[in-house]
């Protein structure tokens, strides 16, 4: 009897969890990934059109005290962390250097999604994380990227523009890149 | 047919995952091994220096804090977790453990995603939680010396969670990728991706340049319709053990394939897939003999040696090289002190999984048809 009320009740959690499965997927999907969850990463949205593979790529372009222009990658300068949080990382430093510009660049943050299934679509919008940046961690920021920047190029670095390129490789040629546009650019000066 | 729906979800749940508990501790040891001795457990520390305007925590434990908390408290997780391994391992207090494991990793990693992006090593915490409820710690362990022999009961519900759990993993992954329109016949995602991940991420491995010089969009539409089918059919697959033995089978595959291509390695992964690979793989190793001799190593005399030899071979060193490890445990200790370099150490483990992978087939294939031909004697 006893056993059989436990297997009944542990059916029900059971049940309930299915029903949870479901929720936190949706909330993924529309409000952001919680932690811990019980989902893998995506991979999500092609990238490109019918002719071009499409790639964002941010440079930080240096001009240091001895007036020479460096182009450094997001690699070199996020050297120290895991490789797969540097995406995330360089939406933050977009972020904050938006709040110094008052500009909007948006990097990878797709706050839309379509379902397309043949001529079939349906698109939801999903609700971003707000992005909160404290004045003294703004002034931090400002150090930790001069002297980051100064490491690397081995100078003094008293400017740098974070730009953003579209760099557009070819579908029908062996992936061969084909043109680089400038989409949008930041500037700070130390 | 409420009734039979009833029966069956509760065949599925409490008979379809069943094996032996001799199997159960064993798993449980080879989980322990594993992150004790290959992947080792993260090092939250490594994050404590970060500057605090990457803190951006999604929601989590971790966005009741406004910064990363200090060294020591991240110093004393990861810590505490290895020796909860070491604990696991041995079967000692294997209930408590194993949640304490799920919570510490579940605090420490929540720490560790602050930056914003989750990295998906759910076999951290998923399996101790879930194993914790299964009595993985009455067979082969310090626990069952404890109850002197008496035979204690283990349940496989907690088994069939983390088939359903895996299952719907794989489920969220085919369909957001779905979502992202990946089914959109001018995609081809798999190539887009492979492209984004070798020019931007800079990460190649041996089939990447081989695979980007292929331009046939039909190859890659079918690779993108291939692998979202799979993963969204991951999940009815997980509620019959049978078919979603052939579905684990071939997510090693795609794994390995996912590695050699994109340099991704979801290294854990495997070890949570062990759960349900044929068990003949584990026949051979499990006689009467070694069971014994398992057991007779299970006790607090060895339980303490190797928690002294261990805090001298890789907590010490792991201290004394700080900054050039990112994982606590025996190889990735070994790798920093030798500079060897990640991608020999991850492309012998999937040389293992392969192998393991197919002598379970190969196993399976054989019992199959041991026992077609017994039928047809009979």
């Amino acid at each position: 009897m006893r056993q059989s009320h436990r297997k009944e009740t542990l059916k029900a959690i059971v049940a309930g969890y299915i029903v949870f499965l479901f929720l936190q997927l949706m909330f993924r999907l529309f409000v952001q990934e919680p932690f811990p969850a019980i989902v893998y990463p995506s991979f999500a949205g092609p990238l490109g059109d019918q002719k071009y593979y499409i790639i964002k790529k941010p440079v930080f372009i240096t001009y240091t005290s001895q007036h020479d222009t460096l182009h450094i990658g997001r690699n070199k300068v996020l050297a120290e962390y895991p490789g797969s949080f540097r995406g995330d990382m360089m939406s933050r430093i977009t972020s904050i250097l938006n709040a110094f510009s008052g500009q909007q660049v948006d990097y990878l943050k797709r706050n839309k999604k379509s379902f397309r299934l043949g001529n079939w679509q349906y698109t939801i919008t999903r609700k971003l994380k707000p992005d909160k940046i404290s004045d003294s961690d703004k002034v931090k920021f400002k150090k930790w990227l001069k002297n980051r920047l100064s490491n690397i190029a081995g100078d003094d670095v008293k400017q740098c523009r974070l730009a953003w390129y579209k760099v557009y490789y070819s579908k029908s040629e062996s992936s061969k890149k084909v043109k680089k546009e400038l989409t949008n650019s930041l500037t700070v000066k130390f | 047919m409420m009734k039979t729906f009833n029966k069956k979800f509760a065949y599925w749940l409490f008979e379809d995952y069943k094996f032996t508990g001799h199997i159960l501790g064993f798993y449980r040891i080879i989980y322990a091994l594993v992150i004790i001795f290959v992947t080792g457990t993260i090092e939250f520390e490594v994050i404590a220096h970060a500057p605090s305007f990457f803190y951006n925590p999604n929601v989590s434990f971790a966005s009741f804090f406004s910064a990363f908390p200090p060294f020591w408290v991240l110093r004393a997780i990861s810590l505490s977790v290895i020796m909860l391994m070491v604990c696991l391992l041995f079967g000692y207090k294997t209930r408590l453990v194993s949640i304490l494991i799920a919570i510490l990793q579940v605090a420490g990693l929540s720490f560790f995603y602050a930056f914003g992006k989750i990295n998906h090593n759910v076999a951290y915490w998923l399996i101790p939680f879930f194993m914790a409820f299964s009595g993985w710690g009455n067979y082969l362990s310090i626990d069952a010396k404890n109850k002197n022999g008496k035979q204690q009961a283990v349940s496989f519900w907690p088994v069939a969670l983390v088939a359903l759990s895996i299952g719907f993993m794989m489920f969220s992954a085919g369909f957001l990728k779905f979502a992202g329109g990946w089914l959109d016949i001018d995609s081809q995602a798999v190539k887009g991706q492979l492209f984004r991940n070798y020019s931007l991420e800079e990460k190649s491995n041996l089939l990447t340049d081989l695979l980007i010089s292929i331009n046939s969009n039909t190859f890659w539409e079918f690779s993108d319709y291939l692998i979202v089918l799979f993963e969204i059919a991951f999940l009815p697959a997980a509620f019959s053990s049978k078919i979603y033995r052939y579905f684990i089978f071939f997510a090693i595959l795609f794994h390995i394939a996912v590695y050699l291509s994109f340099n991704i390695s979801f290294a854990l992964n495997p070890l949570m897939y062990l759960l349900f690979i044929n068990r003949s793989v584990f026949d051979g190793i499990l006689k009467k003999e070694s069971i014994n001799q398992i057991n007779r190593f299970m006790n607090i005399r060895n339980f303490l040696i190797f928690l002294i030899l261990f805090i001298l071979l890789v907590i010490i060193p792991d201290y004394l090289l700080a900054d050039s490890v990112k994982k606590l445990g025996l190889l990735p200790c070994l790798r920093g002190l030798f500079d060897i370099p990640g991608s020999i150490i991850q492309s012998i483990w999937w040389v293992i999984c392969f192998i393991i992978t197919m002598y379970a087939a190969w196993a399976g294939f054989k019992k199959h048809d041991a026992f077609e031909a017994d039928a047809m004697k009979n």
